[in-house]
């Protein structure tokens, strides 16, 4: 267990000691290299964002774009090559869109720069549905738990994340259709933190724990701020005046790794953190190449 | 393991090598012979051989007193010509070296001896001393208590020389029986103890001690503290491979290992924390200690239970003829020590104790410079031990040792930099540490070749910090507070016992042989609360892990002593490791032992290997070296730490006054552990950021070890050069560490924390007259190791990512350093004065104690390195009777 208390004091003697400060050299080798950046999903089509790193130490450069690369897409499923064209600030484009159940694989290239890889497959997502619903009162926090059942085959793998929406039943807009991405509803969308841009993935989903999925079941905690501001006293009262819509999305499991990553670089986000390596999937560069399948439904 | 082979080669062939130097002196007696009829008796045949071929014979005269030379000499080499000559009149011959043969009379009858060597004037037991049978040619060591005994087979005398550090060697010569021999050894005056002088039967012996360094209280005259007083692990960190880790560190460094993999006993007790404050000190009071001894290699089987090295700490059991005393005073602190008998020849009493005034010197900078309200800073020790003899060869000692340090720290600061809000902190920070030890060793002589000790003890380490944050803020005309409390401690309490037996003179050699069992109790707890205006926010945490533990061992050891002063000992050491807290685990490790010792008077030739295992673990948080106080057991997930080294040694005295020793190392280790910290607040410390950012609730630590594998090697040089007046050593090491974990670097190996290079340390003595003295030392070492991010990522809106190329990638600037200290001895009838002067790091080098990354104003980052000690002044007086 770190001893905050106990440093503290110790710092503050060898200060006493006459302490020096000084800057030294950090003599740090520096290579740029690709920051490659791409989400794919069987409701957008594919874009990936092509940056390049800056030393810590020295100068660093006011824009980071990669505007010469060669991106190509494979599809390893059924053997198609898909090339993508520079549109602006680093981000390359094609009119495709990624299919449930198939595998890709990234290359990208750049003078200057070393070859950089990755591959994923994008994950099934059939259905959802919640089997029970209640909310938890312990002392004077609550919270709604909601038990979600997925309809769901993807190989092995089985890595999930969730979201919700809460609205106030007079300004929200009629429950969308189970089952199906609202991609043409730019009100649900906007009700969450959107994925649709395709190249940072989007950290207010919440990833589900593997030893909290059991045959497909997990239970979402529904943020308790949500229902403290609420003078709804019961579920039931609570559900006739507000909308919960909740989105639960398929992840690849690069994209998986990258939300716990992304939790504990934000929860360490001060300037005193010791600098861990953030998560990444690109061989001989970083970023991520992920993919999700997501579905919405209202309670 | 691609080094391992080409090193086991290597060691093989310098063994084979040297090995072949007694066969050349086995081949000069196959030298042509042609007999002159003109020699007309014996002596006058042995001086033609010694012209003609270069030899020398060593030979006692009575050997020859009725000798007649044969009539008729057919010999055509010297072999058959020693056969023709010595073989019917009863002598025997022996060829010692390239041109050295021994001559003496046929045995007669057995002698056997059993005795006690100590102190001519304390009556204290003298502690492994090296007895060089000269007839037999052979070398024996006495036990840890002094006992010994001979057995010498168809002779009616046997000279012996006793040989013992710091102790002018004594030659002996008995003819008949002598089963409770006193040897009473001299311990050699102050000017002898620094310019020493080369005494052959003695240098060839103390040789033996390579690679178990082990010094008295007169070699750490030559070692200071940063505040000049004589200290006892100065001395140590002066040998090749040892060394802080970097400036104000505690505890030591051997070969790359980390501190916790030393095992530090004080009077065969273990102690967790050997240093005080920041490492300016010591625990070991120099004038309290007897003897100090680190073995880093070729560790004997009664050790175990660390990877790197043992420091075995004896305590002064006190002068039982006459009364000592002895004081010294310094920047740092007072020191008294007084030793006499309570009932002559036989009880005696030795107390020491210091007090540090640190704190009074460090209260107005820390007060002026971090604005703190009345700091506290101080450490103490007390030593006590009672000796009682009941027979020369049967005694009991009492030892106690009791230490501690504290620090305690308050503050408020206001901070009204915004004009809508106003911060009033308040902290209160207090910290302690310390060692208690207490134990009882009993030694006897069961029979005159038997001897017996046995060991009972109990030894506890606390640790306890706290800290008291209270941040009163108010916006407006809105107040609130919050206050956050955190306690934590760790104590470990250890019972131990343990039984050795050292047998001599059996068929197969001298047998040491022993069991011990320890019993742990780890009793880490950690408080933790936030109060919001004086309400609980719900996660308080209280944490306790009570933890038992326990290991049981066994060893035997078998020291085989051939002709031509070859020594092997092969033993092995049995450990039994079961933890009864958290799970119930058990480990069993069996650690195989062996040194190989070729020994002649020039030189010595040793190879040695060893397995060790370690059962408990301490936890390091990454940065600066506090005492660190998350001692933890083995577990299910957490195997024993294992290590197995090989090592080369070869010392050579032949050059004049000038003593070289080479060292060679190799090591594997397994289940090393590392310690997942993600937190690094020195930084917002430095910067003076508010605390309130760092509760962590992740209080498991078993989460954040992690376990992987390493190797180490290295090879060294020492040179020692003793001259009259001046004694010189210098000893430079080359070493690597390397590290590899499946979780860190995608498997690759990287180099450890703790690799270093290049290690060199160089120590100068000059005795001017019998007043004046000088001591001048120095270090230079390459910086430790530590992980820099170079790299960053594109600016996304979200929390700024670094990246690291891979772990330990940077190395901090060389740490090195050149102390000076002038010592004026003024004597006053039988007592004396020794003043001295001088200064720690006198050319003012600044050297790293931590880096950290900070943002200039213009959002460039910087580098910082944080240094601790500038020169400092060494003033200090030492008064002794």
């Amino acid at each position: 267990m770190i001893r905050y208390a106990n440093i503290l004091i110790f710092i503050s003697l060898i200060l006493a000691f006459l302490s020096c400060v000084k800057e030294i050299d950090s003599n740090a080798e520096f290579e740029s290299k690709l920051y490659v950046n791409s989400i794919i999903s069987p409701d957008t089509t594919i874009s990936v964002s092509v940056l390049h790193t800056a030393p810590v130490f020295g100068d660093r450069p006011t824009e980071y774009f990669v505007e010469e690369a060669e991106v190509t897409i494979y599809d390893r499923t059924i053997g198609e090559r898909i090339e993508l064209f520079h549109t602006s600030e680093g981000i390359y484009k094609c009119g495709v869109n990624a299919k449930p159940g198939h595998s890709y694989e990234l290359q990208v290239s750049a003078p200057g720069f070393e070859s950089v890889y990755s591959a994923i497959a994008v994950p099934i997502l059939d259905n959802f549905d919640f089997f029970n619903f209640s909310i938890e009162q312990d002392e004077d926090i609550a919270s709604l738990h909601v038990e979600v059942e997925i309809d769901a085959s993807f190989g092995t793998d089985k890595f999930y994340a969730w979201d919700v929406s809460v609205k106030t039943r007079e300004t929200s807009p009629e429950p969308v259709e189970e089952g199906v991405a609202p991609t043409a509803d730019v009100a649900i969308a906007d009700e969450f933190t959107s994925l649709k841009h395709g190249f940072t993935p989007t950290r207010s989903l919440v990833p589900v724990e593997q030893y909290d999925l059991a045959d497909g079941k997990f239970t979402a905690i529904i943020n308790n701020a949500i229902l403290n501001d609420s003078e709804e006293s019961s579920i039931e009262s609570f559900l006739e005046s507000n909308k919960i819509t909740i989105r639960v999305v398929a992840v690849s499991k690069s994209y998986y790794e990258y939300l716990f990553d992304s939790k504990n670089a934000e929860s360490n986000s001060s300037s005193i953190t010791v600098p861990e390596d953030p998560y990444s999937n690109i061989i001989n560069g970083y970023g991520i190449f992920a993919s999700y399948n997501e579905r919405y439904k209202s309670l | 393991m691609n080094l391992i082979i080409p090193y086991v080669r290597f060691c093989v062939s310098i063994s084979i090598l040297f090995l072949s130097v007694s066969t050349v002196a086995q081949d000069i007696l196959n030298s042509f012979y042609q007999h002159d009829k003109s020699v007309e008796n014996i002596n006058e045949l042995l001086n033609v051989l010694e012209e003609n071929y270069q030899i020398t014979f060593s030979y006692n005269s009575q050997v020859f007193q009725d000798y007649t030379l044969p009539n008729q000499i057919t010999a055509t080499n010297l072999k058959d010509l020693f056969s023709q000559l010595f073989d019917d009149q009863g002598i025997k011959y022996q060829a010692k070296s390239f041109n050295k043969i021994l001559l003496y009379g046929q045995k007669r009858t057995d002698l056997r001896i059993s005795g006690v060597v100590r102190d001519k004037y304390s009556n204290e037991s003298i502690p492994g001393c090296f007895i060089y049978l000269k007839n037999l040619n052979k070398v024996i060591q006495s036990t840890e208590e002094g006992h010994f005994y001979i057995r010498a087979e168809d002779t009616d005398t046997l000279s012996f020389v006793i040989n013992a550090l710091a102790y002018k060697s004594k030659e002996i010569v008995v003819t008949k029986n002598e089963l409770d021999l006193i040897v009473e050894l001299e311990y050699k005056s102050d000017i002898d103890a620094i310019i020493i002088s080369p005494d052959a039967d003695s240098l060839a012996f103390e040789s033996i001690i390579d690679s178990e360094s082990k010094y008295n209280s007169s070699d750490f005259e030559n070692a200071q503290s940063i505040f000049g007083q004589m200290e006892a692990l100065e001395k140590i960190k002066q040998i090749p491979g040892v060394h802080i880790g970097n400036e104000a560190q505690n505890g030591f460094i051997v070969k790359g290992g980390s501190p916790d993999q030393n095992l530090i006993l004080l009077d065969g007790m273990p102690v967790y924390e050997a240093s005080h404050i920041g490492g300016v000190s010591s625990i070991f009071l120099t004038p309290a200690i007897k003897s100090v001894r680190l073995i880093s290699t070729g560790f004997p089987s009664q050790y175990g239970g660390r990877l790197s090295s043992v420091l075995d700490v004896q305590i002064n059991e006190g002068n039982t003829k006459e009364f000592k005393i002895s004081s010294s005073l310094g920047v740092s602190g007072l020191t008294m020590h007084a030793e006499g008998p309570i009932q002559k020849e036989k009880t005696a009493l030795s107390l020491s104790g210091r007090i540090s005034w640190l704190g009074a010197l460090a209260t107005p900078l820390i007060k002026n410079t971090l604005d703190y309200q009345d700091p506290t800073l101080r450490f103490y020790d007390v030593y006590a031990k009672v000796h009682h003899k009941f027979s020369p060869t049967s005694r009991i000692n009492f030892t106690f040792y009791k230490g501690n340090d504290n620090i305690s720290l308050s503050s408020d600061r206001l901070d009204d930099s915004n004009p809508t809000m106003t911060i009033l902190n308040n902290d209160e920070n207090k910290l302690d540490w310390g060692n208690e030890v207490f134990s009882v060793q009993f030694t006897n002589a069961l029979s005159d070749n038997i001897f017996l000790s046995c060991n009972l003890g109990r030894s506890t380490y606390n640790y306890r910090g706290s800290g008291k944050y209270l941040q009163e803020s108010q916006f407006s005309t809105i107040n609130s507070t919050r206050e956050v409390t955190l306690q934590s401690s760790s104590m470990i309490e250890d019972w131990s016992s343990s039984l050795h037996l050292n047998i001599y003179d059996l068929p197969i050699g001298k047998l040491k042989l022993g069991a011990g069992f320890i019993a742990h109790e780890f009793n880490p707890y950690l408080y933790e609360e936030l109060l919001i205006d004086g309400i609980s926010d719900g996660s308080t945490t209280t944490t306790e892990s009570p933890t038992l533990a326990s290991e049981f061992y066994t060893y035997i050891e078998d020291e085989i002593n051939f002709a031509n002063a070859i020594i092997l000992n092969i033993g092995v050491h049995s450990n039994t490791y079961n933890s009864l807290g958290f799970d119930n685990s058990r480990y069993f490790n069996i650690q195989p032992r062996f040194s190989f010792r070729y020994i002649k008077p020039d030189h010595i030739l040793k190879l040695s290997g060893s397995r060790m295992v370690q059962n408990i673990h301490l936890l390091v948080n990454p940065g600066p070296g506090l005492p660190s106080d998350l001692w933890v057991p083995s577990s299910a997930n957490i195997p024993p730490s294992k290590a197995t080294e090989i090592s080369f040694n070869y010392k050579n005295k032949k050059l004049n006054n000038l003593e070289i020793n080479f060292t060679s190392y190799f090591k594997l280790l397994d289940n090393i552990k590392e310690y997942q910290a993600t937190s690094d607040i020195y930084y917002a410390l430095l910067q003076n950021e508010p605390l309130l950012f760092f509760i962590d609730k992740e209080t498991d630590w078993r989460d954040r070890v992690i376990v992987g594998e390493g190797r180490s090697y290295g090879i060294g040089i020492n040179l020692e050069y003793n001259k009259h007046k001046h004694n010189l050593s210098f000893s430079y090491l080359y070493s690597r560490v390397f590290h590899r974990f499946d979780d860190i670097d995608e498997g690759e190996e990287f180099p450890s924390r703790f690799d270093r290079k290049n290690n060199v340390s160089l120590n100068y003595n000059f005795k001017l007259n019998k007043q004046w003295h000088i001591i001048l030392s120095g270090v230079f070492g390459n910086g430790y190791r530590f992980t820099l991010p170079t790299e960053t990522l594109p600016p996304d809106g979200g929390p700024i990512r670094w990246i690291s190329p891979s772990r330990n990638n940077s190395k901090l600037p060389d740490f090195h350093h050149v102390d000076l200290s002038i010592v004026y001895t003024k004597k006053i009838g039988k007592s004396k004065l020794d003043f001295t002067f001088g200064a720690y790091n006198i050319y003012n080098r600044y050297n790293p104690f931590y880096s950290y990354i900070a943002e200039n104003a213009d959002r460039s980052i910087s580098l910082i390195q944080l240094s601790v000690f500038p020169i400092i002044p060494r003033i200090g007086v030492i008064y002794s009777n």
